[in-house]
């Protein structure tokens, strides 16, 4: 195992990651197997993206700001909310169709900077910030579409959105996906906001006396990640059309369970963008293929509950074995 | 001088007229308050209900307020019922989510003196005064159940999608469609897969679906009798590509359905007009409250455009007003509905 | 100087609370009056007679917000109770069926079911305290994060995703007495208000009057200091996320008790952890922990109750908009300690700033 470790190849990719894709491949084989190879239909795996997409930007956000130590609830019905209340606009305000999206990244971006200023600048703990802004996302989708559930227009009438999420067979939105977690890599792992969320993350103290700006840049990864909320709407509605109010908790725990999957630590100071893909994609195939296997979904809930356990403890084990 | 008194004259006869006027055409619901609660909010075949409400309330003078709790849950209608009774409401009219749940505090309702309607999905008779539907169960049930089997040409297998395990409505149609399946000889060559429930939920609806058609791949046909759960439900045979063998029926708006309707899933979809049945259920509540009517059975209302409306027994010992009127949605009927449901 | 201390003494965050009630209530009121006077509704909505009746719903997450104070005094969090009081709730129902189908007498079957439901729940905080006690590199918030789903996962497993009812059986539903009122001068009374003031006097003497309390508060104060001081901090901990669930277990009992049918869905409670923290933190327990008062607490769910019925009933908000009241609430309730905390530090570092300047300057 250790020779292993030592290997060039492996040392660059990063054991965990090589684990993922090894989960992923060994999935997939047992859900063909135990469907008797019906799972293995390129229809499948597109139906299962449609899972992947707004979840991927989902865990591509929170795991900005799990690197800062802090966490964040309110994503699945912040994601709601974007998608509500620009939906609305649309549909009763003839907002036009370009507006209506960046309306929804917008009001992902206001969330954000919200979560962000409260944790950074004003100091309330993490938690009470999201649970705070959940509540107020759902409410405030409420009251602005009325409690009426949201229909964005079908590709026929005009709902041209959705060909980003896939024209034809072409899965359009892997590739945005796959483009704006490059970025979000480089912006992770290359440049001084990446760094420094990270180092406030690992010690905030440490990396205060160290001259750091820790409120500008804690309040960055929320920014950041209110962004990523916003554009996972519009892949949510590209995907599923309808949105109805007073939903969207569950999300939450599944886009976490993906960063956290991913190699993420929940402590802080640790994070991987490629991995928190990977753990999206086990998430979504996992998600479709207990469908396929003729289970309901309680049962990925409780897998989903093991996996963030498991997860964790990989983390801790590994911590106290450097220590 | 004279004129402005000549004008000044004018002016208190013309007012004077059209207080007459007015009080010739005070309504009937003048002063009137009510309260109207329904299953779930964010559910636009509920909107559509209180459009009917919003109808009738202009042509009656009444004014209401309506609220369901976002979760569909009784714990949640329980306490919109409270507030609804605290703020001395006149009447209720309620779709219930659970019939036995509400039956007490409707009971606490009617003790001070509120009258009580259910509307849509109904409460039981001993917690509610007159219970306003669109056709009789035995009728919605089997008009869904001839459908599909016409549609799958009578023989296959059929599976029901449901709403909620406890709802009311739902529970009572699958009772008459399984009852009919199992005693009917016009049925023998249907296979029966059973129910499951989305809970009225988009994605669960989805989900439970998928799952149910990959449990039992010979599926032909579905009945899904509730509109939220029945686009979720052609959605998901459509993106399963099941589209030329799995045939779908409910009880849907058309707006929802077009999109089916035409790619050949459904052949028809049916549901009464929710917005006649709020418009009835309004002139219902306000003959009640002004004391025109009990309903008991053989009560009869005046509501324009309808006719021969009449109070009869239910089956389960309470009274019951149908609308009798269920509209079908096919390829050729779907485009004029569409901008109504 | 001494005339100071005792305004001070007089502004306590308990103070601070009542007056926030007495506020909230004549607002209500004084609107509820004009909504009268403007003929929009025929009579009082917000009388003392339709608002101690109608606090009933809002009383249900009481008893976990007992439980969530303490673990919020110990500066720990625990999210897990909403999913545990559902669990107490849904291995109550089962095994309620399962005793009656094997041919138990009813009554004897429902008193072990509900003492079943009351041990999963201790069960479940167990669980929670041993896992956060041997994780301390953990926070409780994550640990507690995965126990939720897990319990939550187990109520669809045991009720399979449907409503599990046991309509018309007159045995199981002798459990609403615990939903009932009582009628004192005219005033019904719900019956949960009076359970819900007896468990918070237990907890008050207990936290306030005993040297556990006092520990629990150490505890939370400065985890290290106090276990070089000789306290057991893993057993309090471990002792106090039980309680939790415990607590949230009677929760689950009351709210079978108050779904009136007698029915129980796996989403039951969800969201509940949510109200439980808000009305601690309202009442007083800050999450860095180490402080609060079971007195605030007590204010705070009556605070929530008047707020979330004012709302609905003379402001007429619907159902689902109420909440957003509890989101800006819980900001605030926090919000303002902090900002509080923030200038008197800035004021008293200006002041020691000054003082070093003036002896500088007569240096």
């Amino acid at each position: 195992m250790n020779k292993l470790k030592e290997n060039p190849f492996v040392k660059k990719v990063g054991i965990n990651r090589i684990m993922l894709v090894l989960v992923l491949l060994l999935m997939y084989l047992f859900f063909c197997i135990v469907t008797k190879w019906k799972f293995l239909g390129l229809s499948r795996l597109v139906s299962s993206l449609n899972y992947a997409y707004f979840l991927g930007f989902l865990s591509l956000g929170v795991t900005f700001v799990i690197a800062t130590g802090g966490i964040d609830f309110s994503i699945g019905p912040v994601m709601f909310c974007c998608s509500l209340i620009s939906g609305y606009c649309l549909k009763s305000y003839g907002v036009p169709m370009g507006a209506a999206l960046a309306l929804a990244v917008g009001v992902g971006l206001l969330f954000g900077i919200f979560n962000g200023f409260l944790v950074s600048y004003l100091s309330v703990a993490p938690f009470i910030v999201s649970m705070a802004s959940m509540n107020i996302a759902k409410g405030l989708a409420s009251v602005f579409t009325k409690t009426q559930s949201v229909s964005w227009p079908q590709l026929a009438e005009g709902g041209w959105y959705r060909q980003l999420v896939k024209i034809g067979n072409v899965p359009v939105g892997l590739f945005i996906l796959l483009f704006i977690a490059l970025i979000c890599g480089i912006l992770m792992g290359k440049t001084k906001t990446g760094r420094y969320i990270l180092c406030l993350g690992s010690n905030s103290e440490a990396a205060r006396l160290s001259g750091i700006n820790v409120k500008k840049y804690c309040m960055l990864a929320y920014v950041i990640c209110g962004v990523l909320v916003g554009i996972a709407s519009i892949f949510f509605v590209g995907a599923y059309t309808t949105v109805q109010p007073g939903y969207g908790d569950q999300y939450n725990n599944e886009a976490i369970a993906g960063a956290v999957m991913g190699g993420t630590s929940m402590a802080g100071g640790v994070a991987s963008i490629a991995g928190t893909v990977l753990g999206v994609f086990v998430i979504s195939l996992l998600q479709e293929g207990i469908l396929a296997m003729g289970f309901t979904k309680d049962y990925q809930l409780i897998l989903t509950g093991i996996i963030v356990i498991v997860a964790v403890y990989i983390d801790i084990a590994a911590r106290r074995r450097k220590n | 001088m004279k004129k402005l008194f000549a004008i000044l004259l004018a002016l208190a006869m013309v007012l004077s007229l059209s207080a007459i006027a007015c009080a010739d055409d005070a309504k009937a619901g003048e002063g009137l308050y009510i309260g109207v609660v329904y299953k779930q909010s964010g559910n636009p075949y509920f909107q559509a209900g209180v459009t009917g409400f919003e109808k009738a309330a202009e042509e009656l003078g009444f004014t209401f307020e309506h609220d369901g709790p976002e979760d569909g849950s009784n714990d949640g209608q329980i306490r919109i019922i409270q507030n609804y009774i605290d703020k001395g409401v006149d009447a209720l009219c309620v779709s219930a989510n659970d019939a036995d749940g509400l039956v007490d505090i409707l009971n606490e309702a009617r003790e001070e003196g509120i009258k009580v309607l259910s509307w849509d999905a109904p409460v039981a008779a001993e917690g509610r005064d007159l219970d306003v539907e669109p056709a009789s169960a035995k009728e919605i049930g089997l008009q869904q159940l001839r459908s599909i089997v016409e549609s799958i040409g009578g023989a296959g297998k059929i599976a029901i999608v449901s709403a909620g395990a406890t709802a009311p409505n739902q529970n009572l149609w699958i009772s008459f469609i399984e009852e009919a399946l199992e005693n009917d000889e016009a049925y023998k060559d249907i296979e029966y897969a059973g129910v499951v429930y989305g809970d009225d939920e988009y994605q669960k609806s989805y989900d439970v679906t998928l799952a149910l058609l990959k449990a039992n791949p010979d599926i032909k046909g579905l009945i899904v009798p509730t509109t939220n759960g029945a686009p979720a439900v052609a959605k998901c045979v459509q993106d399963e590509g099941l589209a030329d063998q799995i045939k779908v029926t409910g009880l849907t708006l058309a707006s929802d359905m077009k999109e089916y309707i035409m790619a050949g899933i459904c052949d028809a979809t049916y549901l009464w007009n929710p917005i006649e049945l709020g418009y009835v259920c309004g002139y219902a509540a306000v003959a009640m409250i002004n004391g025109e009517a009990t309903g008991a059975v053989g009560d009869t209302f005046t509501v324009p455009e309808f006719e021969g409306l009449e109070v009869v027994e239910k089956d389960d010992g309470g009274t019951v007003l149908f609308l009798n009127k269920l509209n079908a949605f096919t390829k050729d009927t779907v485009d004029a509905w569409i901008d109504i449901l | 100087m001494e005339k100071k201390k005792g305004i001070k003494s007089l502004l306590t965050w308990e103070m601070l609370l009542v007056v926030l009630l007495i506020v909230l209530w004549a607002v209500f009121s004084l609107k509820d009056q004009s909504n009268i006077a403007a003929g929009q509704y025929k009579k009082a909505a917000f009388g003392l007679k339709q608002l101690i009746p109608g606090l009933q719903p809002y009383m249900l997450y009481g008893f976990m917000t007992l439980g969530m104070m303490m673990v919020l005094a110990m500066g720990d969090i625990d999210i897990s109770v909403g999913a545990t009081g559902a669990l107490s709730a849904s291995v109550l129902f089962v095994l309620y069926g399962k005793f009656t189908a094997g041919g138990m007498d009813a009554k004897l079957a429902l008193a072990l079911s509900i003492i079943a439901g009351l041990v999963t729940g201790t069960l479940c905080g167990t669980l929670n305290g041993v896992l956060i006690t041997k994780f301390k590199e953990l926070f409780a918030m994550i640990i507690t994060l995965s126990t939720m789903l897990f319990f939550r996962g187990m109520c669809y497993l045991l009720l399979g995703g449907n409503t599990l009812v046991y309509k018309g059986d007159d045995v199981f539903n002798s459990i609403k007495v615990l939903s009932n009122n009582v009628k004192i001068a005219g005033i019904k009374f719900p019956v949960i208000l009076f359970w819900f003031l007896g468990f918070a006097i237990v907890f008050y003497i207990i936290l306030h009057h005993t040297t556990g309390g006092r520990k629990l508060f150490a505890v939370g104060t400065n985890a290290v200091t106090s276990r070089y001081s000789g306290i057991k901090v893993d057993r309090i901990k471990i002792i106090v996320f039980a309680v939790t669930g415990l607590m949230s277990a009677v929760t689950a009992i009351f709210y079978v008790a108050s779904a009136s049918s007698g029915s129980i869905r796996a989403d039951a409670m969800e969201g509940y952890e949510m109200y439980a923290i808000a009305a601690a933190v309202l009442g007083g327990f800050s999450t860095d922990g180490g402080k609060g008062n079971v007195i605030g607490v007590i204010i705070s769910m009556i605070i929530f109750g008047l707020l979330k019925k004012g709302l609905g009933t003379v402001f007429s908000l619907v159902d689902s908009t109420v909440n957003l009241s509890v989101g800006v609430v819980l900001i605030l309730s926090v919000l303002l300690p902090n900002i509080v905390n923030d200038i008197s530090k800035a004021r008293k570092l200006k002041a020691q700033h000054d003082a070093i300047e003036k002896e500088h300057a007569q240096a």
